[in-house]
């Protein structure tokens, strides 16, 4: 059903990159990112250190590789809040389209996007305790009304289609419908928003952690790197561009996924001009 | 005298040849029909002729207009002919106007782009143009929104000849609309011609209406030009096999054999009446409330076949959903074999079925056949038969339907539209159902196809004794296929009675301006 | 009902606003004397009755950490906030509009291509990162801008504008290329319509198709984009704020946060709460003034 155009291949590839190293770092890093030691401090790329070190003398390669795992996480399991809450909601706002489930749902959504999503997010880590579990927190919860708009609209579009008339006319109720034959057709719709959502995450992340309220040391971050990066951008740019890079990369790669999997899913491009 | 020559036109999109070697000549006033079935290439040689090919697109052949060969114009000298020489009328009047300007704004902009005329005129030619298109009641600072489909498409018609252009195009101008409304629209391109000397290039695969309207006829199949000539001859002499494929499936008679009915009485509606209130609430307006079925009362015995006429809006569709149980009513009750229809009555359920519309909406398209017909048998609860026996049940209906019993695994998106209608009827009659509700089953598809799935519905009720509810807005598919009918508008039924007797005697106004409205073949066609 | 949520999200919050303010070594009752002194322990109902009513009196209360007047504090930060809100998004529709119609009129050739490239870029660069590495060229290695801090307008308005040049661009940065790839999208859509098949029909040429029908109908969804834009603008500088040192409403909610100034911050969150619903009545409005068929008296 999925055509692979180049654009997938592309990100595929883009994508892995983030996620092999933040894998492989379990198992191998090529030094340890919670030694400091200070002598090594700020040596160019080299064979040794092929990203060189930073100001403690930490190996950023290894820094990068151990942050793309707080990165991935973070982002991952806000996704999946998301999700998890979102999607549901949505679809039994849909659902019993004009009740009181829907109101509540569309005000539910309404309210949560009123609020400035990054101050609420500080506002949450900060009080909390800054840890990347409450980063998770901070950046599930503003997933949830996305995702519960996004699957409402998506579903109200197909319960006007026939073949849901037909669904009702052999008696199945509306929950029934709702996972039976709504669910499925979503699914397309929810995979690009997920893999977009998931790069806003990325992103969050790494903005929560520059302001110091992400994961915490000796835990690297990318954000927290670019923060550390800041004071010596003139003398050694090295330190502030190798973070930047990957969160670049990643979030890129993120994005491109989720063009090239809409345009596999919806190969019908039109033209300026209809036949 | 010749205005437009088209030798050896040619048109691939994307690499696929859509038109080849098309020839033919349009003279001054004349009403050149452009017929052919969907797919058939035609729509594509009316943008060849404008110029408004897709992206992609390739051409071949010479168009000459007046000299010169449009093929091989700049765009730019394109645009000075579009609109002011050569223009064109499309098919969907709904969406065809901006919908943030105003009608009157429209149709003087075609007239401000070609420098027709003082700034000062404007005004006045615009009304001129609105009230030679029957649009005299309206101001011209309505909406299209305001307007209804067959206003909508005189507004387009007016913007296409207010500059009296040479040739005009119209795209089956006429199937997104009410009969009624179609008749009117004709009537005024056939006046433009007359009166106005405009050449017409009509595309329909209305063969009756070519039948009325055309000078000559142009049958295309496939992309290529198969038969051509005065409509009259044509229809006559039927020389090509497709043209008496077409002929026969447009003008065909059904013969319904005789029944006998049991008089047992299956379906009771009485005095049934069903509203909408309105979701939309503006700031102002309190939600209004808006009867669809005023009211409406009849009865279905076993055996009987029974049409519903009508054309869109006047409720039929709510009618079929309160049937089926799915919209309570406001007031009235139905009947099945004597107990109240309920949604959850299981045998309610196993013996009343619809067959829809669209061949395209009314499947899950991720879901394979064998579940998409077995959906059928979720309202039998208990009653429904074992897995493996639906199988079976659902492989031989299959093929009584006309399609291969390994269809099961296959999904939707495969089949044909024609196909497609036969799934659905496939999966209305599994349930072995005692009545059928056919709400608009043939109209979307193509004519030869309809006389086919028509013939296949004929033959699977004598088959299995049914009884059915044909609703349709096309007269002569009622006359084919029943033999007692209600005519429907706004909400309640107008007449009632055999059909033979309501189609040539009717007593009631609204039912004689359908039946005039509805193109026919001249009498000598038939055989 | 937004500021119910927002009194009862900060109240939840751990962490005594008076022993924060009084240090770790402070006595048991100096800590009940300043609590007392600052109406903590009055039970939160009337409080709350107390914030909302001074609220709408335009009195937004006293600072715990700073004893000034909140919306003095505000008023401040404001005069730089919103000219800097106000500057990105003007780069941002100024880049993003053109570039927007150029990759639908041109769609699938070249033109669009690297629209869509650079779009893709934009979106992906964290507008943090993206002003530090701007700071580095302009403003160290170049020296054209300051690296940070804000002078006050009173030193005049070009070096104000100066000063909030890197920012603005930082911020407008990812915003234009959201911004840019949504105009292109809905002039693609609108450009799919039929009423455009209408007027090329009538013998206007692509670009004047585009300009009088298909841009008018496009401009609708992206009349909404903006109007988020705005709002995001006013509150998500905060990051940026901290890099170039601006003092600004967003650094103030953040060290507010921190020092858990409860009042600042409820004060701070609300404001930007009710610019959001401000500016989307606003988007609404101009909706039904551009669209005909959502005014009162059609259906």
């Amino acid at each position: 059903m999925i055509r692979l155009n180049t654009t997938l291949q592309f990100s595929i590839i883009l994508c892995l990159l983030p996620l092999i190293m933040a894998t492989v770092s379990y198992f191998w890093q090529p030094f340890d990112v919670t030694e400091l030691n200070i002598s090594n401090r700020l040596k160019p790329i080299s064979l040794t250190h092929p990203l060189g070190t930073d100001h403690f003398g930490r190996d950023m390669l290894s820094m990068i590789m151990v942050g793309a795992r707080t990165s991935i996480a973070v982002a991952f399991v806000a996704v999946g809040i998301g999700v998890l809450f979102g999607v549901p909601l949505g679809l039994f706002a849909a659902t019993w389209r004009g009740s009181f489930i829907d109101d509540a749902v569309m005000r539910f959504n309404d309210l949560v996007f009123a609020f400035p999503s990054l101050v609420i997010a500080i506002l949450i880590t900060a009080i909390a305790g800054p840890s990347a579990f409450n980063a998770i927190i901070a950046i599930g919860v503003f997933n949830i009304p996305v995702f519960a708009r996004v699957s409402r609209g998506a579903a109200l579009s197909l319960w006007q289609r026939e073949f849901i008339l037909s669904a009702r006319v052999s008696g199945k109720t509306g929950l029934r419908i709702s996972i039976e034959h709504i669910l499925p057709n979503l699914m397309h719709i929810l995979i690009v928003q997920a893999t977009i959502q998931f790069s806003l995450g990325i992103l969050a992340e790494a903005g929560l952690s520059y302001v110091g309220l992400g994961a915490q040391p000796p835990t690297p971050s990318w954000g927290r790197m670019l923060a550390d990066a800041q004071t010596m951008v003139s003398l050694t740019p090295r330190l502030a561009i190798v973070p930047g890079v990957a969160i670049i990369i990643t979030v890129l790669g993120l994005n491109l996924l989720g063009d090239g999997l809409r345009d596999a899913f919806d190969p019908k491009l039109r033209g300026s001009i209809k036949k | 005298m010749t205005l437009l020559s088209i030798k050896d036109l040619s048109v691939s999109i994307h690499g696929k040849p859509i038109i080849r070697n098309v020839s033919f000549k349009l003279g001054a006033g004349e009403i050149l029909a452009l017929t052919g079935e969907s797919g058939s290439g035609k729509s594509v040689s009316a943008l060849a002729l404008m110029g408004l090919l897709p992206y992609g697109s390739k051409k071949g052949g010479i168009i000459n207009f007046e000299g010169e060969d449009l093929n091989k114009i700049t765009e730019t000298n394109f645009c000075k002919l579009r609109g002011k020489k050569i223009s064109m009328v499309f098919q969907e009047p709904m969406t065809a106007l901006n919908p943030v300007l105003s009608i009157g704004k429209q149709i003087a902009e075609t007239l401000v782009h070609h420098k027709a005329c003082a700034p000062q005129e404007l005004k006045n030619l615009v009304r001129k143009t609105m009230d030679r298109v029957g649009l005299q009641d309206i101001k011209p600072s309505r909406f299209p929104h305001e307007l209804s489909g067959g206003q909508r498409q005189r507004v387009v018609i007016a913007m296409a000849v207010c500059l009296e252009p040479k040739v005009l195009i119209a795209d089956e101008p006429t199937t997104a609309l009410d009969v009624t409304t179609q008749s009117k629209i004709l009537a005024l391109l056939r006046d433009f011609a007359k009166k106005d000397g405009i050449s017409i290039i009509l595309i329909t695969h209305d063969l009756a209406i070519v039948a009325n309207i055309a000078n000559y006829l142009l049958l295309m199949k496939d992309g290529i030009l198969v038969d051509q000539g005065k409509p009259i001859k044509v229809f006559k002499d039927l020389s090509h096999p497709y043209t008496q494929k077409l002929f026969s499936a447009s003008s065909q008679s059904l013969v319904l054999k005789k029944r006998d009915y049991s008089g047992e009485e299956l379906l009771e509606v009485k005095s049934i009446s069903v509203s909408y209130k309105s979701h939309e609430k503006g700031i102002f307006l309190k939600g209004a409330s808006f009867e669809a079925v005023s009211d409406v009362s009849f009865n279905i015995n076993k055996g009987e076949r029974l049409g519903l006429v009508g054309e869109s809006g006047c409720g039929k569709s709510t009618l079929t959903r309160t049937i089926l149980g799915l919209q309570p009513p406001e007031s009235g009750y139905i009947n099945f074999e004597g107990k109240k229809i309920s949604k959850s009555d299981g045998s309610f359920k196993k013996n009343v079925q619809v067959v829809f519309q669209d061949p395209y909406g009314s499947f899950n398209p991720r879901h394979k056949i064998l579940r998409l017909i077995a959906e059928s048998f979720f309202a039998l609860g208990e009653l429904a038969p074992p897995q493996t026996e639906q199988r079976i049940i659902i492989e031989e209906m299959l093929e009584e339907v006309g399609l291969p019993s390994e269809s099961t695994e296959k999904y939707i998106h495969e089949f044909s539209g024609g196909q497609r209608q036969r799934i659905a009827i496939a999966r209305a009659l599994v349930t072995k159902p005692k009545l059928v509700i056919f709400d608009e089953a043939v109209s979307a598809l193509d004519v030869s196809i309809k006389s086919q799935i028509l013939k296949l519905i004929s033959d699977l009720t004598e088959r299995h004794n049914l009884s059915y509810l044909f609703i349709s807005h096309d007269l002569k598919v009622i006359e084919n296929i029943t033999e007692k009918c209600l005519v429907m508008k706004s909400g309640k039924i107008v007449e009632r009675g055999p059909t033979k007797q309501i189609l040539c005697d009717p007593k009631n106004e609204y039912t004689l301006s359908l039946i005039n409205a509805a193109p026919k073949f001249p009498d000598f066609l038939h055989a | 009902m937004a500021s119910i949520v927002i009194f009862a999200l900060v109240e939840i919050a751990p962490g005594d606003p008076a022993s924060f303010m009084l240090g770790i070594n402070a006595q048991e009752d100096t800590i009940s004397a300043l609590r007392a002194e600052l109406g903590l322990d009055q039970p939160k109902i009337s409080r709350y009755f107390s914030w909302i009513g001074g609220m709408l009196t335009g009195d937004f209360g006293i600072s715990y950490t700073y004893r000034t007047n909140v919306t003095e504090m505000v008023g401040d930060r404001l005069w730089i906030s919103l000219p800097l809100a106000i500057y990105s998004l003007v780069l941002s529709t100024v880049i993003a509009i053109p570039t927007g119609i150029y990759a639908a009129a041109k769609r699938g050739k070249t033109g669009d291509v690297a629209v869509i490239s650079a779009t893709q870029f934009g979106i992906a660069v964290p507008n943090f990162w993206f002003a530090i590495i701007l700071v580095g060229i302009f403003a160290i290695k170049l020296q054209w801008f300051s690296a940070g801090g804000f002078p006050g307008w009173q030193h005049g308005l070009f070096n104000g504008i100066t000063s909030l040049t890197l920012p603005a661009i930082a911020l407008a940065l990812p915003q234009a290329a959201i911004l840019s790839r949504i105009m292109r999208s809905a002039l693609i859509e609108t450009l799919g319509e039929d009423y455009i098949r209408t007027a090329r029909a009538k013998g206007l040429s692509v670009w004047q198709t585009i300009w009088r029908h298909a841009l008018r109908n496009a401009l609708i969804p992206v009349l909404t984009i903006i109007g988020l834009q705005f709002s995001f603008l006013l509150a998500g500088a905060i990051i940026i704020e901290q890099v170039f040192y601006l003092p600004g409403l967003g650094r103030l909610v953040f060290q507010a946060i921190t020092q858990r100034d409860l009042i600042v911050v409820e004060s701070v969150v609300m404001l930007l709460v009710s610019a959001v619903i401000l500016i989307n009545f606003i988007v609404d409005i101009a909706y039904m003034l551009a669209d005909p068929r959502l005014r009162l008296d059609s259906i």
